[in-house]
């Protein structure tokens, strides 16, 4: 089972874990196979990832980063490892947060090249 | 004399509105004459708090479909012990306006803080809490008590700040080492004297220890959790430049659905912006 996010999604894959909305309400049912009308859902609703059934990743990062520029992939990795050095050992919530951070920092740093997070 | 969390903010209730502001709209809420126009007569008194007020309520805090333009109105959609809290988190940011400091930025202290008010108060929703105001307050305070430190004892925080930076040490565990106590004591220290609630009090106090708080752990761990996921997505800083110690338990009374954190970070990134502005501009 693996987290994918909306932009990943595509037809066949299938469900690992239920969709629910921000209330809690079930969208989606668990094992279902997606297509056309279920990912238009997803995007209704506004639903940043999902659960798939699918080869379990070994490493964190998801396919997003496959297209990534490889100096830019590395320096997000260093930065957020650097990030989170005392951040104490690494639960599944720990890992999830890093993955994401990771790949924040990527869009940062490719949108505007020097990393600066000026908002 | 060595400080002390007590010596730090002595006098600090007389240097800030914030007591005032909330005692009287706690007096008008508690008499049970705490309709929406006197609310607004009360707020309105104060035409920087009313600005800031409707600025808030009118941003994607709340995401209202239509404009609302009055403190009444804005105490009807939202409700009267929110708006009493989100008037709290204005007071205390413009009762600081003045400070300045040659050691941290004050910008990206408040940058910090924000983010991490919003981000409790998400995390709030997620957990059903009926007054996620609450938490939005407990999370711009969260770190307030540096601030006292850098203006009560700056050149001692400067060598905090300067030893944490050549060692790579987590600034928390250099102020514990240096003056014996921690920013989170500091900062409950100074909630405390402003007779603030004793949740948001706690809350702030231990936001890095949120398992060794002897009740609100829940507020605590909120707290502890956005702190935690501010420093991951980077935004300002409060002179940390590292995630600190995560509690791994502290996820657990959360009780964030799986797709809880990628909203987080969705949410946070959309309502940042507006929601600064809306606090910090003239």
């Amino acid at each position: 089972m693996k987290k994918i996010s909306l932009r990943q999604v595509q037809p066949g894959m299938q469900l690992a874990e239920p969709v629910l909305d921000i209330c809690g309400r079930i969208l989606l049912q668990k094992d279902i196979e997606l297509n056309e009308s279920s990912i238009r859902i997803l995007k209704t609703w506004g639903v940043p990832e999902i659960s798939i059934h699918g080869v379990c990743e070994q490493t964190d990062e998801s396919s997003d980063l496959a297209d990534v520029d490889p100096g830019i992939l590395e320096r997000a990795k260093a930065e957020i490892s650097t990030l989170f050095r005392h951040a104490g050992s690494e639960g599944s919530h720990l890992k999830d947060l890093k993955r994401l951070a990771t790949a924040r920092k990527i869009r940062m740093l490719s949108k505007d090249g020097d990393g600066s997070n000026s908002r | 004399m060595a400080p002390t969390p007590a010596s730090l903010v002595l006098g600090a209730e007389k240097l800030s509105s914030v007591p005032l502001v909330y005692a009287r709209l706690n007096t008008a809420i508690s008499s049970g004459k705490a309709s929406a126009t006197f609310l607004g007569t009360i707020i309105g008194q104060d035409t920087a708090l009313t600005a800031r007020l409707l600025k808030l309520v009118n941003s994607p805090f709340y995401g209202f479909p239509g404009k609302i333009d009055t403190i009444p109105r804005a105490v009807m959609v939202v409700g009267t012990q929110q708006l009493r809290d989100l008037a709290i988190a204005t007071t205390v940011m413009d009762s600081f306006k003045g400070i300045s400091s040659r050691h941290i930025s004050i910008e990206e202290f408040w940058k910090h803080s924000v983010a991490c008010g919003i981000t409790a108060r998400i995390i709030a929703g997620f957990g059903r809490q009926s007054n996620v105001e609450k938490f939005f307050v407990a999370g711009l305070l969260h770190d307030v008590g540096r601030l006292v430190m850098f203006q009560k004892i700056p050149e001692l925080c400067n060598g905090i700040l300067e030893k944490a930076a050549g060692t790579g040490a987590l600034m928390l565990e250099v102020e514990q080492e240096v003056l014996g106590f921690d920013h989170a004591t500091v900062g409950g220290a100074l909630i405390r004297s402003w007779r603030l609630p004793a949740n948001i009090e706690t809350a702030v106090a231990w936001h890095h220890a949120p398992g060794d708080a002897v009740n609100y752990t829940y507020e605590a761990s909120v707290v502890h959790i956005a702190d935690v996921i501010v420093h991951a997505m980077e935004i300002g800083s409060t002179g940390e430049h590292q995630v600190p110690e995560c509690d791994d338990d502290a996820w657990d009374v959360l009780g964030l659905p799986s797709d809880g954190l990628a909203r987080i970070f969705d949410q946070v990134d959309r309502q940042f912006n507006d929601v600064f502005l809306s606090l910090t501009s003239q």
